[in-house]
């Protein structure tokens, strides 16, 4: 589903040597696998917390902007770790990665889900002492969790595909 | 420390663990386990087809150069990829006389995950797993 | 009946093969199983972190843990159905993985921790709840749970290698 003039690109990818040196090892791909699933559990963890808060549905005791603050660090820290450790992962598997649909979509979802994620959390620290958050919050919540949940689901069909 | 150097230094501790680890873990991604420069095309009776997930396995019975029985086994899609690329329960029954493509195992045994299952009629069922070209999309 | 042997009744029972031979069910079971791992121990994580001094730091750890605690407990319920039905589909090879039973073992230590903390640790929260620096065995007890967390999760991924 990739425009065929990407293409190119990815076969660039397929072939680099960091490609090669993973997919030579017997232990690398599976290593860095099991650090994007621990990545996971940080990022979709806190991005859980988060919104649970700004559901209504949790952590009511705090105050939406003070538990944004202490998230976030920990919602970037899990991002930064899970692009880095994907991008390790898709190299070695460009080719495979260039016809696949579920790999496709997973890029589509992360792409409006860190979008998504920027106004969300823009909104969360800027969430006054009076507590009433603006009236997109609640279902744009909703949105960004689902977006989230989706990376994860597109991105288990990559290996089961 | 700041928070972020704390989070760093988690993160770097995970690894190391991990690392140390590594040894012990196998590996599962097409690469690790099969050779892409041992690629094998086998003639054979298919004996069995375990429909089952994760990855479907097909075993094959094939003579080898000498003339020697050998049993073969083959790596497929799970059954949900093998439904969508038209590969039902029924369409390989025990007795089939088929060629199988695929890449050979690095660990030596008589093992391949296959790409297509070929018939005599010239029927090609592909098989949707892990190996380059096993949904039917040509050369990797 | 040995251990081995109540395995391979469990494979070979047509509830076994059913899951096991499924084409959206076992998809399903996985995905389930993978997304609670980030509920479930993503919210356990928040509360080792603020048990470690590491996250949360204004809040109260009665504030963190017991707002938590339903969805800590309902994603585990989740993961215990969907872990037992995807063990159920490949129950001898589960006995024979050296990465299952490593999985299994620390499970169990981390029940037990959960377990001796709420016993012992926590009843005496009062005292500590607001501090940053939690004294000693409750924080002894958030290290422990994130260490195990971790080769909890990576030892589930392993058991899918080499099969």
């Amino acid at each position: 589903m990739f425009p065929a003039a990407a293409r190119a690109f990815f076969e660039w990818c397929d072939g680099a040597w960091i490609s090669v040196a993973i997919r030579e090892s017997t232990w690398m791909f599976a290593v860095i696998e099991i650090l994007h699933l621990l990545g996971l559990t940080v990022l979709i963890g806190s991005v859980v917390v988060l919104h649970l808060r700004l559901l209504g549905l949790g952590m009511r005791k705090q105050a939406v902007a003070q538990l944004a603050d202490e998230l976030i660090p920990w919602i970037r820290g899990g991002l930064f770790f899970m692009i880095v450790t994907g991008v390790l992962l898709f190299l070695p598997e460009a080719m495979k990665c260039f016809g696949s649909r579920p790999f496709f979509f997973k890029m589509l979802l992360l792409t409006a889900a860190m979008a998504l994620h920027t106004a969300v959390v823009g909104g969360a620290r800027r969430a006054t002492d009076a507590e009433r958050l603006p009236s997109w919050s609640r279902p744009a919540a909703w949105l960004s969790l689902a977006l989230w949940f989706g990376v994860g689901i597109a991105g288990r069909a990559i290996g089961f595909q | 420390m700041t928070t972020s150097t704390k989070i760093e230094i988690w993160g770097l501790g995970l690894c190391s663990l991990l690392l140390a680890a590594a040894p012990a873990v196998a590996h599962h991604s097409f690469a690790a386990e099969f050779d892409i420069k041992r690629p094998v095309k086998l003639r054979g009776i298919v004996t069995e087809m375990e429909w089952i997930n994760p990855h479907s396995w097909i075993h094959l019975d094939v003579k080898d150069a000498n003339g020697k029985t050998v049993s073969w086994k083959i790596e497929g899609g799970s059954p949900n990829s093998l439904l969508r690329l038209g590969f039902t329960k029924a369409a390989l029954p025990k007795g089939s006389d088929v060629v199988v493509e695929g890449f050979r195992a690095k660990d030596g045994t008589n093992t391949a995950v296959g790409q297509f299952v070929a018939f005599a009629d010239g029927r090609k069922l592909f098989l949707g797993g892990s190996a380059p070209g096993a949904h039917g999309e040509g050369d990797h | 009946m040995s251990l081995l042997a109540i395995c391979e009744s469990i494979d070979s029972t047509a509830f076994s093969t059913g899951i096991r031979e499924s084409v959206w069910l076992f998809p399903i079971l996985e995905t389930i199983h993978l997304l609670g791992i980030a509920v479930s121990a993503g919210t356990i994580l928040f509360v080792d972190l603020r048990l470690l001094g590491l996250c949360m730091k204004r809040e109260r750890l009665s504030d963190v843990l017991e707002q938590l605690q339903p969805w800590t407990l309902g994603a585990f319920l989740a993961m215990g159905i969907t872990g037992s039905l995807l063990f159920v589909t490949e129950a001898v090879r589960c006995y024979h993985s050296p990465f299952f039973r490593a999985k299994a073992a620390m499970l169990i230590l981390a029940g037990a921790n959960a377990l001796l903390f709420h016993w012992k640790v926590y009843p005496g929260v009062a005292d500590w709840d607001g501090m940053l620096r939690i004294p000693g065995r409750a924080r002894l007890a958030g290290g422990i749970s994130l260490t195990l967390w971790i080769g909890i999760i990576a030892m589930g991924r392993a058991i899918a290698y080499g099969r």
